[in-house]
């Protein structure tokens, strides 16, 4: 089986690797648009506890809605196909990020607000130079939590003809004791897993670019 | 480990935020009675109302029900003792690399598990449930590693110098200490195995996803909504119902 499934990889690359990067593409749009959703949900709910636990309360709900359940319900108002895969992936990407900003935000040290204050900065510029960066690293890990998911979870969108590798795995369901149904589906599940590792790489890479290990180094120094 | 570390804590309170605890209940009882009162007004055709028969969507919901139970049972057998074991010093040099492969296993797509493994031995219910129990180990198994893992040494060093066991330092200490921790991972995975078992009638396992799956074999948009609510209601109930089981048993300091 296991030169079969290489055979197959070779013999459909070109295919292949164009669902993975459909599949690639669906999962940077909707966790890129949940980013700017949550992020600027949590910063316009900073200081009002009300709405923080109502934002949280929805993006909890949501995520709790079964994607089979979620997808019957967005296909009468969206139809089939990219709307509802990129609504149903956008909402259950929210929470991670959502929550990990508000952590992020609120685990800076006030004293270090205060003396960002006291060396002359602007509300704006403390919150850009100092709690933004300072934040950072805890909202990386939610964005890292959120691709992983929405890698996964994208797979199933080819329920409603949503795009990407899960296509690949319905078919080789309705081909169920066929020849090259299990090479099929073992070949889209496997790319998947890999399309979430690479993601995952690069969310990483991004984290060091930008410095979000500083912290992590300080939080060990301050523990010793 | 920093960053899983961070993670699960996220997790825990974010589950733990007052959730409004009588809200959920009265949003599904409101959809159940929009759902009757939809199935006894409107003229439903033959087909449609043989599908929403009380007798049929009881039958679904005692299924999906049925997998969710034996699922997270299984679950919690393996995932605890699993992490329990992990969590010893001697798993030590095991802990980074199967953390790392549980990190990458989090892509691992629920619908693409179900569908190989009912390739692999069969179509069913029993296969629906392995399916699902495979998919949802790891939070749980992750969050009692880590709960254990994470206990203060001062605390473990304290309980040592009494003179308790490591057997005895692991169950009057680190595993009550963990609690919060470990009942987060479980409730994730409750959580993971209804609406994976939503996934089940892809595989002739039945669930309350059959209705929307016949509703959408059949063109009838009616049957795919009412199916869609009450799948989307039997998640949410059951989360609401572990939440208070988990305010319950999380012990207040």
């Amino acid at each position: 089986m296991g030169l079969n499934l290489f055979e197959y990889f070779l013999r459909n690359a070109d295919d292949l690797l164009e669902l993975t990067l459909t599949h690639a593409v669906v999962v940077i749009v909707s966790v890129a648009i949940a980013v700017t959703l949550g992020v600027a949900a949590a910063i316009f709910s900073r200081r009002k506890t009300r709405v923080r636990a109502v934002c949280l309360n929805v993006t909890s709900t949501f995520m709790t809605i079964p994607a089979m359940a979620l997808f019957g319900l967005l296909i009468p108002l969206l139809g089939l196909g990219w709307g509802p895969t990129i609504t149903a992936l956008v909402m259950y990407a929210l929470l991670p990020i959502l929550h990990n900003t508000i952590a992020g935000l609120d685990g800076v040290d006030p004293r270090v607000k205060r003396a960002a204050e006291g060396i002359g900065l602007t509300p704006v510029q403390v919150f850009r130079r100092v709690e933004l960066p300072l934040a950072w690293p805890v909202m990386l890990i939610g964005i890292r939590v959120t691709t992983l998911m929405t890698v996964s979870s994208a797979a199933i969108a080819a329920y409603v003809n949503g795009p990407g590798l899960g296509g690949d795995i319905f078919t080789g369901l309705s081909r169920i004791g066929g020849a090259g149904a299990i090479n099929q589906v073992l070949a889209a599940v496997i790319l998947v897993v890999l399309l979430g590792i690479i993601l995952d790489l690069l969310l990483q890479v991004l984290g060091l670019l930008t410095g979000a290990r500083r912290q992590r180094f300080s939080r060990r120094g301050a523990a010793s | 480990m920093t960053s899983l570390a961070a993670a699960s804590e996220a997790g825990t309170s974010a589950s733990r935020r007052t959730r409004f605890p009588i809200l959920v209940p009265i949003l599904v009882v409101l959809i159940l009675l929009g759902v009757a009162w939809y199935i006894s007004a409107a003229q439903l055709d033959s087909v449609t109302a043989r599908m929403l028969e009380p007798s049929n969507v009881l039958r679904r919901a005692g299924e999906h029900a049925w997998i969710v139970f034996a699922s997270t049972v299984l679950g919690v057998l393996f995932a605890l003792p699993m992490g329990i074991l992990l969590s010893r010093r001697w798993a030590k040099y095991l802990r980074t690399p199967l953390l790392a492969i549980g990190s990458a296993a989090q892509a691992l797509p629920s619908i693409g598990i179900i569908v190989l493994l009912a390739l692999l031995v069969g179509t069913g219910t029993n296969t629906a449930i392995v399916a699902i129990l495979l998919f949802s180990l790891l939070p749980l198994l992750r969050n009692t590693l880590v709960a254990i893992v994470s206990c203060p040494p001062s605390v473990t060093k304290a309980a040592a110098g009494m003179g308790m066991s490591g057997t005895q330092i692991l169950m009057r200490v680190e595993l009550p200490l963990g609690v919060p921790v470990i009942l987060a991972g479980w409730r994730t995975m409750l959580v993971l195995n209804v609406g994976t078992a939503a996934l089940a009638t892809l595989i002739g396992a039945g669930g309350l996803g059959s209705l929307i799956d016949s509703g959408m074999q059949l063109g009838r948009m009616d049957v795919v909504i009412i199916g869609s609510l009450l799948t989307a209601s039997f998640a949410l109930l059951i989360d609401w119902g572990a939440s208070l089981l988990q305010r319950a048993l999380t012990p207040r300091t």
